[in-house]
């Protein structure tokens, strides 16, 4: 057990929230890809966190996630999505509720490596669901 | 020392300017910059004749790269996006056909460009540029979902590509295939 009071394995049934702080990675109508894409450590923050309720994920991302930045939404899946796209979901506190999406596909071609984990992302797009602020 | 700024001009196009501060800049880096600047200033200035749909992806595209200037736009350690990235979209853009359908743009934590093309949830092509002339692109059409790399000269979007957003759009039955 976490300090969070989480399990230390996330259940595929567990929701996960990937706060989005550019508009640039949603429309009116679904997520972009680019908001999954891993940063250069090639890992993907979220937490462990789904809708509801709506208030306490605002005060999560807002206390642990958005440091000067502001929250403009939440992409919400859940872990068994993550696996089936071909990535884990792993617990990754402190702090409180936050895991990574691990398993980014890695090559020796930068451009093929960029490509393939563009096909994750857009799996994960594809399977999220936009929650706006 | 050398830098390119990427701005919105009066009309609301991008222009993105060489700046340059301090004159004894010698290293081949800053040569490579200020060859890219010649090309950027007359980029810009060509610019001027654009209007319509190109015209407003242009606006849109600088006011994304004001908008992830700055390293940890994301919230995280995203870097801030490439400026010679956002000249290569601003050319992905130029160059593609008139009846094309335009993208809409998103920042990529290594500081690239993604070019989007949303039909709903299930259908999207998405398409990264950055610096370099090679295009890595991910596609999701229902079920079936694939990546590709592809070569961008500068001056005509790929054919594969063009087909690629022709069959996701609905303009024509050409498949999308893998490189």
């Amino acid at each position: 057990m976490l300090a969070s009071g989480l399990p230390d394995i996330i259940a595929d049934p567990e929701e996960l929230a990937r706060f989005l702080f550019s508009l640039s990675h949603f429309n009116s109508k679904s997520v972009k890809p680019a908001a999954f894409l891993p940063s250069p450590d090639h890992e993907t923050s979220v937490f462990r966190h789904g809708a509801e309720p709506r208030e306490e994920l605002w005060i999560l991302a807002t206390e642990h996630a958005a440091g000067m930045r502001t929250v403009k939404a939440a992409a919400l899946l859940n872990a068994g999505q993550v696996r089936i796209a071909g990535l884990d979901a792993v617990a990754d506190e402190p702090p409180p509720r936050h895991a990574v999406l691990r398993g980014w596909p890695l090559n020796d071609n930068p451009h093929l490596q960029k490509a393939q984990q563009k096909e994750r992302a857009i799996l994960l797009a594809q399977a999220a669901v936009l929650l706006e602020r | 020392m050398h830098r390119i700024v990427p701005i919105i001009d009066l009309s609301g196009h991008l222009a993105i300017q060489a700046m340059a501060a301090g004159s004894n800049a010698v290293s081949a880096e800053a040569g490579v910059i200020g060859r890219a600047a010649g090309e950027i200033a007359t980029s810009a200035e060509e610019s001027v004749v654009l209007f319509g749909p190109k015209a407003d992806a242009l606006s849109a595209l600088a006011e994304l790269v004001s908008e992830c200037s700055e390293r940890g736009w994301d919230g995280q350690n995203a870097e801030p996006i490439d400026s010679m990235a956002a000249f290569s979209a601003e050319r992905f853009i130029r160059a593609m056909p008139e009846d094309l359908p335009l993208p809409e743009f998103a920042a990529e934590p290594d500081g690239a460009i993604s070019l989007d093309w949303i039909e709903t949830r299930n259908r999207m092509l998405s398409l990264s540029i950055s610096r370099g002339g090679r295009l890595a692109y991910a596609w999701v059409d229902g079920a079936d979902h694939g990546h590709a790399v592809a070569q961008f000269n500068g001056l005509s979007v790929p054919s594969r590509i063009i087909a690629a957003i022709r069959d996701l759009t609905g303009t024509t039955n050409v498949g999308i295939r893998a490189a």
